[in-house]
């Protein structure tokens, strides 16, 4: 088997890796990494467990072979919280009762992680469709659908009250 | 996971270099999302992988004046964010919007669609009824292929061992143009389609000319519906032309029943999506 050397950024820490040529990025961040928050589901791309944000756009980490992630920079849901304190999407899925079995919650708060990144007041729609590539067996969507809403509400009175001119 | 070997080309002359030396045994990926499947099920065999991804604009979408020009390896969400295709195809925006999930569409391309020739793609009939054409090259040079002529089965394409698709030219849609793209599925997210429809028309004081209609999911390519678009041109539109259009294209497409759908409720539904359609320029 081949060996491709890989190097990329994975929650804001560069790493040199060498890897087998058919590893996926998936693979790679539990595997190689120990990165083993980002879940595997169905492994073709269809329930979204896998989900990571890759140079800004969430991807399907079962789908993108760890050769092309060579350059890239990868958010998983461990570099979500900063130093021990936990992201507003973090905090708002525990408040509203949006993880129960927990296994598409990586998945679901990287979905949402993206949309937030590139659409910060997104409609319930938006919402919606965010993550309309994330399978949960559990909640009914309800749930992870307000606390990604209040996620979003919540960024907006921080910045607010920290004087921050966001531009909203 | 089966792979041997992954080449990552820098430069579009060296994919083609490499792919005229190993032909078939290279098997080009761009975003993978239906090569990587395709491999984990065992469908491609003992290949390697000709990773397109690396080589510079192969993504761009640029305005040519008459034509819009898409990159082969711009993605749906390249397409569906595009200010330019949104302005002068929006029939095309409106098709890429509907693929899988916000994931798939920032990996999945549209070069990769097509050359995936699936009978059910969303992209493939809008990119029929604008009369786009396929921009094909090897080591040799450049051939044109009109997309609707471009897939020849379900994962067969008139793309040649030594050729690989590197753009699409879409002609500018005309300004008061009539179109829309439905497609029908299990669920809005994630589902390839039963049934779709794309249409585009020019009108006139509710006059249609120019009438174009593609089908997806209903034969085993992406196929028109003459006979129906023929019935259509040049009829003012009303609830009488509506009907016996829906009727012609009942009787005119050909479906087959699968694991997705079965024969009769997709041609009853290749008739419901184009009254829909249609029915929605009357408002």
């Amino acid at each position: 088997m081949e060996v491709v050397a890989i190097k990329c950024t994975v929650n804001g820490r560069e790493h040199r890796l060498e890897c087998e040529a058919n590893l996926t990025l998936l693979d790679m961040l539990r595997e190689s990494l120990g990165l083993t928050g980002t879940k595997s589901g169905c492994a073709v791309g269809e329930c979204g467990a896998c989900t990571v944000v890759m140079n800004g756009e969430a991807v399907n980490a079962c789908l993108v072979l760890a050769a092309q992630v060579d350059g890239a920079d990868i958010l998983t849901v461990e570099g979500l919280q900063e130093d021990g304190v936990l992201d507003p999407l973090q905090e708002m899925f525990i408040r509203h009762g949006a993880v129960q079995c927990g296994f598409c919650t990586p998945g679901m708060l990287m979905s949402a992680k993206a949309l937030l990144n590139g659409n910060p007041d997104p409609t319930e729609e938006e919402i919606r469709v965010a993550i309309s590539g994330n399978l949960c067996r559990c909640t009914g969507y309800q749930q992870i659908v307000e606390a990604i809403s209040a996620a979003s509400a919540k960024e907006k009175s921080r910045e607010k009250k920290e004087g921050k001119n966001c531009g909203w | 996971m089966r792979t041997l070997e992954v080449l990552a080309p820098e430069t579009l002359e060296e994919a083609l270099a490499l792919k005229a030396h190993h032909g078939t045994a290279l098997l080009p990926l761009a975003g993978g999302t239906d090569v990587i499947p395709g491999i984990r099920r065992g469908a491609y065999g003992a290949v390697a992988l000709l990773d397109l991804s690396r080589i510079p604009d192969l993504n761009r979408i640029v305005d040519d004046g008459t034509e819009i020009r898409i990159g082969a390896l711009a993605t749906h969400a390249d397409v569906v964010e595009s200010a330019i295709v949104g302005a002068h195809i929006p029939v095309l925006s409106e098709a890429c919007g509907t693929v899988g999930s916000v994931q798939i569409r920032s990996r999945g391309t549209i070069g990769g669609n097509l050359c995936h020739a699936s009978p059910a793609s969303d992209s493939v009939p809008a990119l029929r009824v604008l009369g786009s054409v396929c921009e094909i090259r090897s080591s040799k040079g450049t051939r044109e292929i009109p997309v609707g002529d471009f897939c020849i089965s379900p994962g067969v394409t008139r793309v040649l061992p030594a050729d690989l698709l590197v753009g699409i030219r879409v002609p500018k849609m005309r300004p008061g143009s009539r179109w829309f793209y439905l497609k029908l599925g299990q669920r809005r997210a994630m589902a390839i389609a039963k049934v779709s429809v794309a249409f585009l028309a020019a009108e006139d004081g509710g006059v249609l000319s120019d009438v174009r209609i593609s089908l997806g999911a209903v034969a085993p390519t992406v196929c028109g519906a003459p006979r129906t678009a023929a019935c259509l041109e040049g009829k003012k539109l009303g609830e009488t032309v509506i009907s016996e259009a829906v009727e012609m294209i009942q009787t005119e497409a050909k479906p087959i029943a699968d694991i997705r759908s079965t024969e009769e409720y997709r041609r009853e539904m290749v008739g419901v999506l184009l009254g829909r359609g249609l029915r929605g320029f009357l408002e």
